[in-house]
């Protein structure tokens, strides 16, 4: 039995938690994210490299039907939790925070992307910490690097050919733990200010609110650009404003506990110039 | 390649500084270029980059913005705000290929209605210069 497994009968036992969001393994299909409840087989709790999800898009639903709720996390999905937090999603002792060491996951045997600008191989924040990291390098983000030494009229034609390709099934939004409202703006009928078909100028604009609107929030939690069925390279849009933020503003969103995200807070002494050439 | 054809301008004014700016501007019969619409917004605050994002979408080629100088807000914060969210909307738009400079940011009060006119003229023939907007924003563009 694992330090992890251990750790959660404990928790069980104790009455600290009612349910746990972790990963089961399946003989049939793999890992999987899975709720466990006290009567649950905690051997088959799993944590590796093959765990893909982000688990805090869950919890505000399961946080609806269970007081105390357990959860594994890896350091960018702590990172979005951190988000939260400070919006003041939901109290911090109703959830126990469980973060094993995550030295990057894989689908198919490929490192995902975003796991190469990762800085955080343990959660922030966490309750309960397990094994050794890595050491950790700063992040290079070579993707949106590679984009921005383009000049303008190919990056456009870059996106353009992506976005062309959206089908609008707005999976981007609803795997991201950062889309919560109850009513998303895409939704809203009076005044519509997205149009809902999938023509070029549409998509363009879903895919600019939507990155906007993750600005100075997101943990690069790539869950969007994972679960994207038509490939669209999302996380560039969310790196080159994540990059932004970190040479405007000298923070990275969802890096320290309790502090408001970047855009609903300002500072009238360091804020100055930053939108010098304009 | 230049613009190949007379640029379509949409202001952002508050309606404390700078729209009263731009009527100074009017009142005291400055010339400014003609093609420039201005919407009035109670605070530079109330500018939702959405409203950016549409306008260039719709066919507008540069947007103007202004607010109270730092200091000068109407409701104490609104124009910070604004400056923090227009920043990080401009550096959006240089990430998907539309040229940041399309997209003008100043504080113009009251009293200047001179500076509101040469603003204006400079963001008039600075959008000259640059190329086309994206041709699929523009072709399909409502307001056309």
């Amino acid at each position: 039995m694992t330090d992890l497994q251990t750790q959660v009968k404990e928790l069980f036992s104790n009455k600290k938690i009612d349910v746990l969001l972790g990963w089961i393994v399946d003989n049939n299909s793999g890992i999987q994210p899975h709720l466990f409840r006290i009567q649950d087989d905690i051997s088959r709790l799993v944590f590796n490299d093959q765990c893909l999800d982000n688990l805090v898009t869950h919890l505000p639903t399961v946080l609806k039907q269970h007081r105390k709720v357990g959860i594994v996390v890896k350091g960018c999905d702590g990172r979005s939790l951190i988000t939260l937090l400070a919006e003041k999603q939901f109290e911090r002792e109703r959830i126990i925070v469980l973060a094993p060491a995550c030295n990057g996951v894989a689908a198919n045997s490929v490192k995902l992307g975003k796991c190469a600008d990762c800085a955080t191989h343990i959660a922030p924040n966490a309750d309960y910490t397990y094994d050794d990291p890595d050491t950790v390098s700063s992040p290079e983000f070579k993707e949106s690097q590679q984009i921005e030494d383009l000049p303008y009229y190919k990056r456009w034609k870059f996106f353009a050919d992506h976005f062309d390709r959206c089908d609008r099934c707005y999976a981007c939004r609803q795997v991201c733990p950062m889309c919560y409202c109850e009513i998303c703006i895409v939704d809203q009928q009076d005044p519509q200010w997205i149009d809902p078909s999938t023509k070029l100028s549409a998509n363009t604009m879903w895919h600019l609110i939507r990155a906007y609107h993750l600005a100075g929030r997101c943990a690069d939690c790539g869950e969007c650009e994972r679960i994207c069925p038509e490939h669209i390279p999302l996380r560039i849009l969310n790196t080159s404003l994540e990059k932004a933020i970190i040479e405007m503003f000298k923070t990275r969103p969802g890096t320290i506990p309790d502090v408001l995200p970047v855009l609903v807070t300002f500072n009238k002494d360091t804020d100055e110039g930053i939108m010098k050439g304009a | 390649m230049h613009m190949s054809k007379d640029p379509k301008i949409l202001a952002v004014l508050c309606k404390w500084c700078s729209y009263a700016g731009a009527d100074l501007a009017g009142t005291s019969r400055f010339e400014y270029p003609s093609n420039i619409r201005i919407i009035q917004v109670p605070c530079s605050g109330r500018i939702d980059p959405l409203m950016i994002f549409k306008a260039l979408i719709d066919g507008y080629d540069g947007i103007l913005i202004s607010g109270c100088h730092p200091g000068d807000c109407h409701y104490g914060t609104g124009n910070y705000f604004a400056q923090r969210r227009l920043a990080i909307a401009r550096k959006l738009l240089e990430t998907i290929g539309i040229d940041p400079k399309r997209l003008f940011f100043t504080w113009i009060s009251a009293a200047e209605g001179k500076r509101f006119a040469e603003i204006c003229a400079d963001f008039h023939d600075h959008l000259l210069s640059l190329a086309d907007s994206p041709k699929a924003l523009a072709q399909e563009g409502i307001d056309r």
